[in-house]
């Protein structure tokens, strides 16, 4: 460790000795845009990587020699250039341009786009507000860049996206990105405390060369969310942004059977159920005039409303941006709230003196969900609308058809056929989920020596968690599983979560020659989360009403829980171009993870790029046709340590209890040998910008190869080793991934009145399995799918329907031989080559239409030719064996005579036993209109002669209002199948790979204003 | 002076290299390694009672899941399900209708855990056996090997007699692929399968080297003496070596429930005529009931998966205890069921929450019997232990005068309804090399009527009444043959 510090010392040392050398003449001056004073512009002297940033007043002093270019960009902003000449002070007015322009934030600084040597996708805030406000700002990304596929988790309000960035690097060590929000990492879970609409931009970060800056957890990209900032010496502004509609469920693209239906096939299958048993035709009568649509019964339209308000500005020496947001969704369950959000935020710039400024982010956020269940039978309302009979009502009913009631006079809810009713269970056994989450962040830049900087960061995350569940005494589901002495039972639960990240860098740029540009960048970072939860239950409630523990008989449960995570990095990045011509750029660093044992514990990752911006050269310079054109390449590697387990290197030991006594359980099998996941990854693309930039667009090739994969390695069950089933954590084999995105946007029309913009993207992508130890096949436990040597990553992996024998209605498979036989055999099941969880290719397409102020704008997105085994479709046509359950209307097309083809099995026989198969595998490839939204833009000149307001929008937009899934039964939007059966915090979870009754995705209308004063 | 307080924040954070390394090594706050468990005899009583709480798969505690499983389950109910004491429930979730329909292949049947969960056990008694030496010679030492022992034997006795053929079941049954032996604490092996016959030489082994070291008694929940006597009776009767099967009985202590204890024992007032149990509280939450019915506490509602099937219901006289302790006749949505009243739950219960009873002296006496009467020439000893148990269940009760032929049918009788929804029957008709036939005519319902079983018969020597191999187990261990027939 010595070695290491003297080491950084002499680099230091070598900085301050070069930069006394260095003489300019000192330039002063003021950038504006058309509001005011615009800070945090980035000034860079063309062709070095020397530069500085505009103050809170927009004022900014940079030395330079004459006949200098300097650089002046800002997101959103197009870039101006301007060379040095006799004046001292240069004042410029940026305007708002494209995107290819702007600054990007990437790793530890902001980069202008001419001397970035990576691919990185930028979204505005403009984009994002094409999406609900109560969205997650994760699925507010889906369709916005190529290459990263954005899956809903599921339609549940407020919850989460699933996000993969370039195909599937990581099997169990994590796939998700790293998120940073203004310089601090969060975990994806806490993204919630995001309002969107405090977002001003956010950049995906794809390739080693940016996102191995990151690198321990860089490996499956890093996602930048940049919230905004006031601006010096303006005027407070006033931003009120209102929003108010309903959210739907999306109707079903298949039919259930009504009551009349379900008896009559019932009747026909003769395999239980009323229809099989009635014999008096009034009985059957008065069954099926029971008939009602489950899903109207039990669902509602949910309501929507936000109202945001922020205020930012500046004084002389700071700049603040401030905001609140109230935002609820009570989604479509009928007696359920859903879910409601508060979010404030500050943001604060503080220039203390001429070398120190400050910067201070901070972001809080409370959430409450009331929680549905997700689980696979009727305690779950989106299986329920499918279980339920329509002959089954909703209340028991007397002699007369009316509800009977209990003492109390109300209704006594209907158990069904499946011995419990949920809409009972929604009002008696209420969960919910209420999350306070704070982050805030510290940064100070000391300009202490000419072309030094010295940033130290900190940054503070702090999330809790308060669960309740209560099973109030009196309900069905306490009478089932209480304790008949003590009614009635509670669960309170929790958890906090505690982050501290240190950041300590120094930043060194110079210029020499006046095209030789240097830039060197030495960091250390520092990362401690220590986690608790805890959980406490009891038994015996007086009354329903009262739920707080101090009114219960007995507690039942107390556990709590600890771990904790710790992470060192050291790095340098050192970036050289050549008059911003050629730009190569450099980076290295070395981390440790307290995640392995101690002789693996560090990795080391590294990129090398280099970009050449070709309209700089002299034979482009002076074409009309290119505005600008930029070749790059990068090579590097990433690292992964995110194991499900903190201690997934160690043989542990754990202790629950035998009749009240601890008692030791195996917990995790050893592996000394754990180490980190490393990939490398190569880059090439080009960016362009044709025609007076009315033509932008980027295309990249990559090529990833994932090595040392962190995995759950099955063992032999007769090991009877921890796991279910037996498993440790290990590295093995090989991931590949290889992908073309493009991304291509036009201005068709462009003129005074009439903008017409097309956009789109797409990428194609595609992962396999490289490697395997010993080239065995490696079958995950909790789905039907492969990882095999050559086929793609998450192949599924089933015993191959055939349909049915015309001769008997019995249901047909193929053998491993490719015999046709009527003998399921699951150890029939092969690799189904080409069909993966991933798709082919996915993409989005928009389009913008501006006239005068109005605006109309649609955004696409598409997947094609990822596979999703159909659960519900499974449930839904059973062949008989689930009779008692609904069943889907095409279900009556089962095999009645011999010679019936196109059919599905003879129902009526029990052999026929639905087996697991591809016959329930669909291509889920799917075109959604993901939203549209009409706005109206009222002309400044009209408000500010009339009134305070000096911006006013308004506008109505609707989401998923149409969908084309021409193979899929369902909704083909499938992130979670079942949380209660696999979620997200679960080993070995893989999205997409079947559905099973998750909440659905909705469709929603809103009517919004955004007004500025 | 901005230079010095730079130069110090510098020298501040950098100083954060020099200590960076210690703050890597974590260690969890809610495990220990097996160097620091097995350094003390307190350690070693844990993990001993690790392998009681994993015997009735309580919670988290066998490493796997949170579905209670094997003796705190289905160890109860599938036995029954896969033979003729139960008939499906139509109006019940139709919980493990594979099983009873006999459609299960390798990976239909995921209900039925117990080969993960059994190897799981086996694993816990091998680590403690393997640090065993880090005790001190004497009764305690000894006491942990026995239980341990007997744990390793029963698990495997388990495995070999759902997944293999029984001894006597058919001539070539000792030759036939048993399971796979394991005594050793590896985490990559990958064993093949002993035959049937090695696998009970190594039971047998494991039972007597269990028998001449563990305490005669260790209290209620644990394996004693009397455990390992029972068992090995049991399973001498299934190897069809009688008298050992008979020496073993003898060797066992104690005395069949009383009648008028006998309801209470199946509502946890009484332990009486009870070998081994598992002990299972409230607050554990695993309930064994729930295998049969669930009861619905504000309506006393009983939902049953599985009833006792029509014919065999007749087999209880009005006369016998059993009727009323086993089971409880009630309408569920408007039709009458004879629901398995065994496990409803402790007294004043319905949650389905009892101790797991893994062995009595019922059984015990009546495995004396049978063994005694397929011996020959000891038909007055094996009716006098036949009778130990059917003059406390009968009331006016008189002494049997069966002989022959006659007294064994009247011992398969007794076995079948003392044990019933025990986890007894598939195995009683199995190891006899008979078929399962089931009442083909009768449903559900208490009187009979209602849909008939589907499947009726199970042919003797039919491939099914093996389990398959799980899929899963085979995947991960190529070295595991599959079972005939699937």
């Amino acid at each position: 460790m010595k070695t290491k510090f003297s080491g950084i010392l002499t680099l230091l040392l070598a900085f301050v000795v070069q930069f006394t050398f260095a003489q300019e003449k000192t330039i002063t001056g003021t950038v504006t845009d058309e509001t005011g004073p615009l800070p945090g512009v980035s000034i860079i002297i063309k062709g070095s990587t020397t530069g500085t940033e505009t103050d809170f007043d927009g004022n900014y002093t940079i030395k330079a020699n004459t006949g200098d270019v300097l650089v002046y960009s800002f997101v959103g902003m197009s870039t101006q250039q301007k060379t040095v000449g006799l004046s001292n002070t240069i004042d410029i007015l940026l305007l708002a341009d494209n995107i290819l322009d702007e600054v990007v934030i990437v790793g530890y600084a902001q980069k202008s786009r001419d001397v970035l040597t990576a691919g990185i996708a930028t979204v505005t805030s403009d984009e994002l507000s094409q999406v609900s406000a109560t969205t997650n700002v994760l699925n507010a990304l889906q369709g916005k860049a190529a290459g990263v596929v954005v899956t809903a988790a599921n339609g549940k309000p407020g919850n989460n996206a699933f996000v993969r960035i370039r195909g599937i690097g990581s099997a169990n060590g994590g796939q998700e990105p790293l998120y940073v929000v203004d310089g601090i990492p969060v975990d994806e879970v806490h993204l919630n405390l995001i309002n969107n609409t405090d977002v001003e931009s956010i950049s995906i970060l794809k390739d080693a060369a940016s996102a191995s800056v990151y690198g321990s957890r860089g490996s499956n990209g890093v996602v930048v969310i940049t919230t905004k900032t006031g601006r010096k010496n303006k005027k407070a502004q006033f931003s009120f942004n209102s929003q108010v509609g309903f959210s739907e469920k999306i109707k079903d693209n298949f039919d259930m059977m009504n009551a009349q239906q379900k008896l009559e096939y019932e009747r026909e299958v003769g395999r239980g159920g009323p229809g099989s048993t009635i014999i008096l035709q009034s009985e059957w009568d008065d069954l099926a005039a029971l008939d009602h649509d489950w899903q109207d019964t039990l669902l509602k339209n949910g309501f929507i409303k936000s109202n945001g308000l922020s205020i930012s500005g500046g004084s002389e020496n700071t700049n603040y941006f401030v905001s609140f947001k109230s935002e609820s969704d009570n989604g479509i369950i009928k007696g359920q709230d859903g879910f409601e959000r508060l979010t404030g935020r500050v943001n604060l710039g503080v220039e203390a003196n001429e070398w120190l400024s400050l910067k201070i982010n901070t972001a809080v956020s409370h959430t409450l969900s009331k929680e549905p269940r997700d689980r696979n039978n009727v305690q779950n309302p989106f299986s329920a609308i499918y279980t339920y009979n329509a002959y089954e009502p909703l209340f028991q009913l007397d002699g007369d058809g009316n509800p009977s009631l209990d003492a109390n006079g109300n209704p006594i809810y209907n158990l069904t056929h499946s011995g419990f009713s949920i809409a009972e269970a929604i009002r008696n056994n209420p969960e919910l989920e209420e999350r306070l989450r704070f982050m805030g962040g510290v940064s100070a830049d000391m300009k202490f020596i000419k072309n030094i900087v010295y940033t130290p960061q900190i940054s503070l995350t702090y999330t809790t968690l308060r669960g309740e569940y209560y099973n109030q005494p009196g309900s069905v589901l306490d009478g089932y599983v209480g304790d008949a002495n003590a009614p009635g039972s509670k669960r309170d639960n929790g958890n906090n979560s505690f982050t501290y990240n240190l950041l300590n860098k120094i930043n060194y740029t110079n210029s020499f020659n006046e095209v030789h540009n240097v830039g060197v960048t030495v960091f250390s970072e520092f990362f401690n989360n220590n986690f608790r939860s805890y959980s406490l239950g009891s038994k015996g409630f007086p009354t329903p009403d009262l739920n707080t523990q101090d009114n219960s008989a007995e507690p039942t449960s107390a556990t709590t829980y600890r771990d904790e995570l710790t992470r060192f990095s050291i790095g340098g990045i050192l970036d050289y171009n050549f008059a911003e011509k050629y730009v190569v750029s450099g980076s290295f660093r070395r981390d440790g993870s307290s995640m392995f044992g101690a002789n693996n514990r560090y990795g080391n990752f590294w990129a090398v790029s280099a970009a050449w911006n070709l309209h700089k050269e002299t034979f482009f310079e002076d074409s009309e046709f290119i505005n600008s054109l930029k070749l790059r390449a990068s090579y590097g590697t990433l690292g992964n340590d995110r194991l499900p387990s903190r201690y997934g290197h160690l043989g542990t030991n754990r202790f629950s209890n035998y009749n009240g006594a601890s008692a030791a359980y195996p917990d995790n099998v050893a592996n000394p040998d754990l180490q980190w996941e490393s990939k490398t990854s190569l880059d090439i693309g080009v960016d362009f910008s044709l025609m007076n930039n009315r033509l932008r667009g980027v295309v990249n090739y990559f090529d990833t190869k994932t090595s040392d994969l962190l995995f759950l390695e099955n063992l032999a069950q007769e090991s009877g080793e921890p796991g279910s089933p037996a498993s440790r954590y290990v590295n093995l084999g090989d991931f590949a991934s290889t992908g073309i995105e493009i991304e291509l946007s036009g201005d068709v029309v462009k003129n005074e009145n009439f903008t017409w913009t097309l956009g789109g993207s797409i990428a194609f992508v595609k992962s396999t399995v490289d490697k395997l130890p010993g080239g065995a096949d490696y079958i995950p436990s909790a789905y039907n799918l492969i990882l095999q040597e050559g086929e793609e990553v998450y192949t599924h992996y089933l015993v191959r329907y055939a349909g049915v024998n015309p001769a008997n209605g019995r249901a047909l498979y193929y053998d491993k031989d490719d015999n046709v036989t009527e003998n399921y055999n699951p150890s029939d099941a092969v690799a189904l080559t080409g069909k993966t969880v991933s798709p082919d290719f996915d993409g989005s397409f928009n389009t913008l239409f501006d006239y005068k102020g109005f605006a109309l704008s649609a955004n696409f997105y598409f997947k094609y030719g990822n596979y999703i085994y159909n659960n519900q479709e499974a449930q839904h046509l059973t062949d008989g064996n689930s009779i008692r359950d609904n069943q889907r209307l095409d279900a009556f097309n089962f095999w009645r005579n011999p010679g019936d083809t196109n059919v599905l099995p003879d129902a009526r026989n029990p052999l026929n036993t639905s087996e697991t198969s591809d016959r329930f595998l669909q291509d889920g490839s799917y075109l959604r209109l993901r939203s549209l939204r009409f706005g109206y833009d009222v002309p400044k000149e009209w408000l500010n002669e009339k009134s305070f307001f000096t911006g006013l929008n308004i506008y109505v937009q609707a989401q998923n209002l149409w969908t084309y899934a021409p193979y899929f039964k369902g909704d083909p939007e499938v992130g979670i199948g079942s949380d209660e059966t696999i979620g997200p915090n679960d080993i070995g979870f893989v999205p997409g790979a079947y559905n099973l009754n998750s909440y659905p995705t909705l469709r929603s209308f809103l009517l919004g204003f955004d007004i500025t004063f | 002076m901005k230079k010095y307080i730079i130069t110090i924040g510098l020298f501040i954070s950098f100083g954060t290299f020099l200590s960076c390394d210690d703050e890597l090594t974590n260690n969890p706050y809610n495990a220990l390694s097996d160097d620091v468990l097995f350094s003390s005899p307190e350690g070693f009583t844990n993990a001993v009672r690790g392998i009681y709480a994993g015997f009735i798969d309580n919670g988290p505690s066998n490493g796997t899941d949170n579905i209670d499983d094997y003796y705190g389950a289905d160890m109860f109910s599938v036995p029954d399900i896969l033979s003729d004491n139960v008939i499906i429930n139509q109006n019940g979730r139709q919980s493990k209708r594979t099983l009873y329909d006999w459609l299960y292949n390798a990976d239909g049947y995921s209900s039925f855990d117990l080969y993960g969960d059994a190897y799981k056990i086996v694993r816990k008694t091998n680590n403690i056996l393997g640090h065993i030496d880090n005790l001190s010679d004497g009764a305690f030492k000894n006491n942990v090997m026995g239980e341990a022992l007997t744990a390793r034997a029963l698990a495997h006795f388990d495995l070999v007699r759902n997944y293999a053929q029984i001894p006597t079941q058919s001539p070539g049954a000792g030759s036939s692929l048993g399971v796979a032996y394991v005594t050793t604490v590896d985490p990559l092996q990958k064993p093949t399968r002993n035959t049937v016959d090695e696998v009970y030489t190594n039971i047998i082994t494991d039972l007597t080297t269990a028998e001449g070291l563990i305490s005669s008694s260790n209290g209620s929940g644990r394996f004693d003496k009397n455990t390992v006597n029972a068992l090995l009776s049991r399973i001498y009767l299934y190897m069809g070596q009688w008298q050992n099967a008979v020496n073993a009985a003898n060797n066992v202590s104690g005395s069949v429930a009383s009648r008028a204890n006998f309801s209470g024992v199946w509502k946890d007032e009484n332990s009486d005529g009870i070998i081994t149990q598992f002990l299972i509280r409230i607050i554990d939450g695993v309930a064994i009931g729930t295998e049969y019915s669930q009861t619905n506490g504000n309506t006393g509602d009983v939902r049953s998966e599985y009833v006792v099937s029509f014919d065999f219901y007749q087999m209880f006289s009005s006369t016998d205890i059993r009727t009323s302790a086993y089971i409880s006749t009630s309408a569920f949505s408007g039709v009458d069921y004879n629901h398995i009243a065994k496990y409803f739950g402790k007294t004043g219960q319905v949650n389905n929450i009892v101790n797991s009873k893994i062995m009595r002296m019922a059984e015990v006496m009546l495995n004396k019997a049978e063994a005694l009467a397929e011996l020959g020439g000891q038909d007055v000893a094996a009716l006098a232990a036949l009778d130990a148990v059917r003059s406390q269940r009968y009331t006016g009760f008189t002494t049997g005068v069966e002989a022959g032929q006659s007294l064994k049918d009247a011992i398969a009788f007794e076995r079948r309804l003392e044990l019933a929804f025990e986890g007894h029957r598939f195995y009683d008709l199995k190891r006899k090399g008979l078929a399962v036939n089931r009442d083909a005519t009768s449903g559900d319902a208490a009187d009979g009527s209602g849909i008939a079983p589907v499947f009726a018969t199970l042919d003797a020597g039919d491939h099914r009444f093996q389990l398959p191999i799980p899929q899963n187990a085979i995947n991960a261990n190529t070295n595991l043959a599959q079972n005939p027939g699937y």
